[in-house]
């Protein structure tokens, strides 16, 4: 028991200078790599730490490589913007003033309902509301907001129809079925619900709708009585 | 930049300098147990090897493998000490042909552990 203790004293202490070294990116925002280094040194230090028939060194050793590597990659991350964008990668405009870019989240695997909730996670909860919305390259979203006021009251919107599928609870939610979907559709150059990007209503009938490659529109609806969420 | 660059260097001086004195100092101490595991077969083949022949050797290897032991696997020691065990064992019956097998089996080890700190590709992958 206490060479485990001994091991994991001496393990801690090396971890903790490398990590000061590292710089205090490494705790808060980090880029990709930073955080394959994160969840790497965690790793490395726990199996020495614990598993008495693997000498320490085997542990430090790797550690410190991790450590040189860090340290190599920030110097590259530095030098120049071609690295910089080949090492942490480039921020990605996914929403824009002609709405969402479907491309660019796919790039980055993502959905419209991962943009949305995003968007939520930094105060935002309809399309609507933003000018442009960025995905930096350290994962977060940074989203410039649109001027002017808001017309009717503060109300979360829904998701009707995402990346050409329909969101049927929703649709029940509005008292809407497949038919006045297509018809609505159809309204705003649609041919088929596949070729609709997003689609999303709020609380007071106003529509967020963009078809795939085309600007986004807003337009309202009457939601029937009793309608309400 | 040079800051920054310091402790880069240190660190990878301190591995560089580690690997290499772990390169020398495994392989030698290895190879000095095979020298006497061989001369133990020799031993153990002509039926001259003694209690304390064996036992010097065992002796001498567990002196040895109080350092080793932060460079090479525990578990790889730990074979070692099986078999250097059984030497001493068998040779105090008098059962020679069967302690002959033992250090065979310990100088093959004591050729093949070193090699599995060499940067070679089967090590690496």
């Amino acid at each position: 028991m206490i060479i485990i203790f001994i091991r994991s004293t001496l393990t801690f202490i090396i971890l903790l200078v490398v990590m000061r070294l590292m710089g205090k990116r490494q705790i808060g925002e980090m880029q990709p790599f930073e955080l394959v280094i994160t969840l790497l040194i965690a790793e490395l230090a726990c199996i020495p730490m614990s598993d008495i028939s693997v000498p320490l060194i085997y542990g430090i050793a790797a550690i410190l490589a991790v450590f040189i590597i860090h340290q190599a990659l920030s110097l590259l991350d530095r030098s120049g913007r071609i690295l910089k964008r080949v090492i942490s990668g480039k921020p990605s405009i996914v929403l824009n003033k002609d709405g969402v870019d479907f491309a660019e989240l796919r790039k980055n695997n993502m959905d419209v309902e991962d943009l949305i909730e995003s968007m939520r996670s930094a105060g935002y909860f309809s399309l609507d509301d933003l000018d442009y919305a960025i995905f930096e390259s350290n994962g977060k979203l940074s989203a410039m907001e649109k001027t002017g006021e808001k017309d009717g009251k503060p109300s979360l919107p829904v998701l009707l129809v995402c990346e050409g599928k329909a969101i049927h609870n929703n649709l029940e939610l509005i008292d809407w079925d497949l038919n006045t979907l297509s018809e609505t559709i159809k309204k705003h150059g649609a041919q088929s619900l596949k070729q609709v990007g997003v689609m999303t209503v709020d609380g007071n009938g106003k529509v967020y709708y963009q078809n795939e490659n085309q600007k986004y529109e807003t337009f309202n609806i009457r939601l029937k009585e009793g309608v309400n969420w | 930049m040079v800051k920054s660059l310091i402790p880069v260097l240190v660190a990878l001086l301190l591995l560089s300098g580690a690997a290499v004195y772990e390169q020398i100092y495994v392989r030698s101490a290895f190879e000095q147990l095979r020298e006497q595991a061989v001369i133990m077969q020799e031993k153990e083949f002509s039926g001259t090897a003694t209690v304390s022949d064996a036992e010097n050797v065992r002796n001498r290897w567990i002196k040895e493998k109080e350092k080793i032991h932060a460079f090479v696997s525990h578990n790889d020691i730990k074979e070692l000490d099986m078999w250097l065990s059984e030497g001493v064992a068998f040779t105090k019956n008098g059962k020679y042909d069967e302690a002959y097998t033992k250090y065979a089996v310990i100088a093959d080890l004591c050729r093949s552990i070193p090699k599995g700190y060499l940067i070679r590709f089967e090590n690496v992958f």
